[in-house]
């Protein structure tokens, strides 16, 4: 016959091995805990625009190349990175692809990036657009790997499916939170061939009138993009 | 509708025949011991050796058929083939395929380090180990390709891109390029868009018109093609199955041995893949159904002889009688191929009716066999190689079922005490002109519409249904095999194939992208010498080397790093460095070139694989710079130029058939009216069932055309009957009718239940064809003869002459 305290004791000790087995371990806590901070900011966001500062370390230049700018993000999908430089460029990313054109009318822009023609392409895209975008926090994850890197900082490293053509171009996406806020500060890309782009996210201001935002829409508009607020 | 109204003398609809009017059965002349299948035939007074002959004939079949059967099944004699390219003509097909193996891979099964590209492709390397001379490189491999693009990147280019090279090599132009390309590494999206500015600093790579296409099965990173690894094999996007090519001599079965052999252990799956495989899955297909189709076969038959013949003995006799002939047919005829079975199940429905006592169309009988056994002669002017054995293949069959029905089911029937075949029940047919003429004219033009309305299945598509897995992945991961065609380069040398290759390469590439998806050709990374030397010439005028000295100079003062692009500024300014055939064959591409050559009869011959587009169309001629138009070959391009021409040669066919049947009816008949009524009713059935295939949406095709020959046979042997029942004036024995219908419906129902879809298809338009013929028979023929007999009168009949007896 055993004795109700073996029972209770017994009882309890099982409670706890199962709420534990059943309890997130700590990395996926800390992952959600990430995804819930970074959730709460990019919730709210209809429009940002947000100062950048762009690095980029390559084997092909003798020094990393570095650019400020700005960045316009605006709800659901399109995503601008300008800079200020006319020797630099302007990345638009939306639904009809990617395309990324010199600020300097005769310099040649790039190949445009239809969605579907380059996997790799529509991947990042999607995971620079997903970063800024009012999404679920399971959204901004799906279609990848995510985790939390050891060290200092609320950081999420996104890499693509194991085995896709995805990583014989982009290695990861690692993105930087504000502990305060949850806004986007960093955004690291990281390339299979070597290179790497950091990119320092400041100034945030979200949900703008179209009138703040001339600043930028207007040059755009001069490159030929039609950005609608 | 043909009145069932009663004269004084005819029966009423469903009562027997009255006084004065013997069952047909009896009405058997003494002359004829073949026309009696019972004993109401008058017993003869020829003595004994007339009462031994039917057990002397009996005695003989009966060992006849167990030599057959002991042949077919002791000895094994029963060969089978699958013969998927039966209806291709000789011209269009291809040398046998050399196999593929496919590798794929679940990623659930393999840990958590591993990748499944890196499991494939360490089991891609097992295999090579394995079978290293007969693994060959299928695509070109990658480094090795890479590095001969970037070593002869201007060579490549067209002439007609000279005049924009000469501006993108101008100062102005570099320094935009370079300017352009430090402009754009800003972007977060750089890396993911192609950009390649290593190896293409200049992007010169836009200058060329099309040269991707000319990679055969490259697909660069990023891309939604499959990719070449390293050792030329072929990795789909999604990286979960690669591809390897062998070239190999040795059967089936050692190839999947070696392959499961190297790949013991390891949680890859491998299938080997090609013309072989798919002979090997035809023939299983084949002896999978052949049982099960003779038996619902027969025992239908069975079923439906039984409402015409009351007599249990004398219906398994008849059964028997087209067993054994079948059998025997098959034990003496060639390899049964896919398409052959549901001529085998056909030659049972169709042969049945010759035991049946029906109205004769001439006296003798012979009419209804010679247009059953004439029914496919036309298929010899085709091409299709397995209808051409089948136009006379078939009469063999018709004939030797009417030897058996005619020479041994007699003494059967004698000897086993079976009753004969009577036909109890009949009415007078009162052909209805208007009915007649509407339902014909109704008939063709339905069926002209329906021509037009029907998809055509070409002799490309597969015969077999689309059930492998590995043939599917195949098709959507990597490319379709069935849309490959070939062009054949000739030279006395390898060099000088790959060399006229070079040209007919770009000839080729006019047809991407509107009929082409790609072209896979050696021929497209090298120049001729003529054409070398005129690149060469204008690249020298072009000063390339102070072009690379300005990029030099600009890619230093705007920060970049110079030796990251030393290759380009080294091969860009390099015209010795060539692309000839010779440094092809002899450099690292030289395994993958090889796979494309071939030696026959002191010639070497180089095969440019197209890709072509799934839409039906016509393929333009690929004209040359010197010497004739290329020709295309392949069961894809063949399925196109018959697609043109098939509606005619349709035509001919039937008409060819029509023609002979409608001489045989009146050769029986010496009536024309009776003649071109029966044709009518055969064109009216086959017509007919051509309208009712657009609803169903059966194709039409090489694959149909016997179906259609049959039908109208059917239809004209059913009208001849009617329209002498008519003249002689005696009563039509519908059940008779109906059984010979049902015999061929029966026929093709068995081939349904198969689920195979080619006999699936057969067997419902011969099942359709089968109701529209007895239809078109009863409600057509004696009309349009009507119609015709004031104009060429009924000939002279005499009531007492013609017996209602078997038929053919």
């Amino acid at each position: 016959m055993i004795d109700r305290r073996t029972f209770l004791l017994g009882a309890a000790g099982t409670a706890v091995a199962v709420t534990a087995a059943a309890a997130p371990t700590a990395g996926n806590r800390k992952l959600n805990n990430r995804l819930e901070l970074w959730h709460e900011y990019s919730s709210r966001t209809q429009n940002l625009l947000a100062r950048v500062s762009t690095t980029r370390e390559t084997s092909l230049l003798s020094e990393p190349l570095r650019t400020t700018g700005s960045m316009l993000f605006v709800s659901p999908g399109t995503l601008v990175f300008r800079d200020d430089s006319a020797d630099g460029s302007t990345t638009v990313t939306d639904a009809s692809g990617t395309r990324i054109v010199p600020n300097r009318d005769s310099l040649p822009p790039g190949p445009v990036t239809a969605p579907g023609t380059r996997p790799a392409a529509d991947w990042l895209a999607a995971r620079l657009v997903g970063i800024f975008a009012p999404i679920p926090a399971d959204k901004l994850i799906e279609g990848s790997r995510a985790n939390v890197p050891k060290g200092r900082g609320y950081r999420i490293d996104l890499l693509p499916p194991r085995g896709s053509a995805i990583r014989r171009v982009v290695r990861s996406v690692s993105i930087t939170l504000d502990p305060a806020v949850g806004a986007v500060t960093r955004i690291v890309v990281a390339e299979a061939q070597g290179d790497r782009v950091t990119l320092g996210l400041s100034d945030h201001r979200q949900n703008l009138d179209a009138s703040d935002l001339t600043s930028v829409t207007e040059p755009l508009a001069q490159l030929g993009f039609d950005i609608s607020i | 509708m043909s009145d069932a109204r009663s004269d004084e003398d005819a029966p009423e609809v469903g009562e027997p025949p009255m006084h004065g009017s013997p069952p047909d059965g009896d009405a058997a002349g003494p002359e004829d011991p073949a026309a009696s299948a019972g004993p109401a035939g008058a017993p003869s007074g020829r003595g004994a050796w007339r009462r031994a002959l039917p057990p002397a004939i009996a005695g003989i079949w009966l060992v006849a058929c167990v030599v057959v059967a002991v042949s077919l099944s002791a000895f094994d004699n029963l060969a089978y083939t699958g013969g998927l390219d039966g209806l291709v003509p000789q011209m269009h097909r291809l040398a046998p395929g050399e196999p593929l193996v496919l590798l794929e891979v679940d990623p659930q099964q393999l840990g958590p380090s591993r990748s499944p590209e890196e499991a494939l492709l360490t089991a891609a390397d097992a295999i090579a180990n394995r079978m290293a001379s007969e693994r060959v490189p299928l695509a070109p491999p990658a480094a090795e390709l890479t590095s001969w693009f970037d070593a002869h990147a201007l060579y490549l280019l067209p002439r007609d891109a000279h005049g924009t090279l000469r501006t993108a090599l101008s100062e102005p132009a570099i320094q935009d390029s370079v300017d352009g390309i430090r402009a754009r590494l800003s972007s977060p999206m750089f890396g993911a868009t192609g950009e390649q500015p290593r190896r293409d600093p200049l992007a010169l790579a836009r200058l060329s018109d099309g040269a991707g296409s000319l990679v055969g099965q490259l697909a660069d990173d990023g891309s939604t093609g499959p990719r070449p690894t390293a050792t030329g094999d072929l990795l789909a996007h999604n990286g979960l199955s690669l591809l390897i090519q062998l070239q190999a001599t040795r059967a089936l079965p050692a190839l999947q041995k070696d392959v499961a052999d190297a790949l013991a252990g390891s949680p890859i799956d491998a299938t080997v893949i090609g013309a072989a495989a798919d002979e090997v899955t035809a023939i299983e297909t084949i002896s999978t159904h052949l049982g099960r189709l003779a038996v619902v076969t027969l025992a239908g038959l069975t079923l439906v002889l039984a409402v015409a013949v009351r007599s249990v003995r004398t219906v398994i006799a008849i059964v028997l009688c087209v067993a054994s002939a079948i059998a025997a047919f098959t034990l003496l005829g060639p390899d049964i191929a896919l398409l052959s079975v549901p001529m085998l199940v056909l030659l049972a429905g169709f042969g049945c009716e010759g035991a049946l006592h029906l109205q004769r169309i001439s006296e003798r009988g012979w009419p209804a066999a010679a247009i059953l056994g004439t029914a496919l002669l036309p298929l010899s002017l085709s091409p299709y190689p397995i209808w051409t054995e089948w136009s006379w293949q078939w009469l063999v069959g018709v004939m030797l079922i009417v030897a058996t029905l005619r020479g041994v089911l007699p003494s059967l029937v004698r000897l086993v005490g079976g009753m004969p075949t009577t036909n109890k029940r009949g009415f007078v047919l009162r052909p209805v002109r208007t009915l007649a003429v509407l339902l014909s004219v109704g008939a063709l033009a339905s069926g002209a519409w329906a021509v037009d309305q029907l998809s055509f299945r070409g002799f490309d598509q597969p015969l077999l249904n689309d059930t492998d897995p590995s043939a599917k992945v195949v098709r959507t991961q990597f490319f379709d095999r069935g849309r490959i065609v070939e062009a054949q380069t000739v030279g006395r040398t390898a060099e000088e194939a790959v060399t006229r290759a070079a040209g007919d390469a770009r000839a080729l590439a006019q047809l991407v992208p509107s009929f082409a998806t790609r072209i896979d050709s050696p021929g497209g990374f090298v120049l001729p010498a003529a054409e070398l030397d005129s690149r060469r010439e204008a690249l020298a005028s072009m000063n390339l080397d102070e072009s690379m000295d300005i990029l030099f100079e600009l890619l230093s003062t705007r920060g970049f790093r110079p030796d990251a692009f030393g290759e380009f500024l080294r091969s860009a300014s390099d015209l010795e460095n060539t692309p000839t055939p010779k440094a092809a064959l002899e450099g690292p591409l030289g395994p993958w070139i090889s796979r494309y050559l071939t030696e026959q009869d002191d010639v070497v011959v180089l095969r440019s694989l197209v890709h072509l587009r799934g839409e039906q169309g016509s393929i333009p001629e690929v004209e040359r710079d010197e010497g004739p138009a290329l020709q295309l070959q392949g069961p894809a391009i063949g399925a196109r130029l018959d697609r043109e021409t098939f509606g005619d040669w349709l035509g001919i066919y039937v008409a060819g058939q029509l023609w002979l049947g409608a001489v045989v009816v009146w050769l029986g008949t010496r009536s024309l009216a009776v003649s071109l009524g029966a044709t009518v009713s055969a064109l009216t059935a086959q017509t007919a069932v051509l309208a009712a295939m657009v609803p169903l949406r059966l194709p039409l095709g090489p694959e149909m055309i016997p179906v259609l020959l049959l039908v109208g046979a059917a239809g004209m042997v059913a009208g001849g009957r009617a329209c002498r029942a008519i003249e002689l004036r005696r009563p039509f024995f519908a059940t008779g009718l109906l059984v010979t219908g049902l015999c061929q419906v029966v026929a093709g129902l068995a081939l349904m239940s198969t689920g195979e879809l080619s006999w699936v298809r057969t067997g419902l338009m011969i099942a359709i064809g089968a109701v529209a013929a007895s239809g078109a028979g009863l409600f057509v023929a004696p009309g349009i003869a009507k119609l015709l007999w004031p104009k060429f009168g009924p000939p002279d009949t005499d009531p007492q002459s013609t017996a209602t007896e078997d038929a053919p």
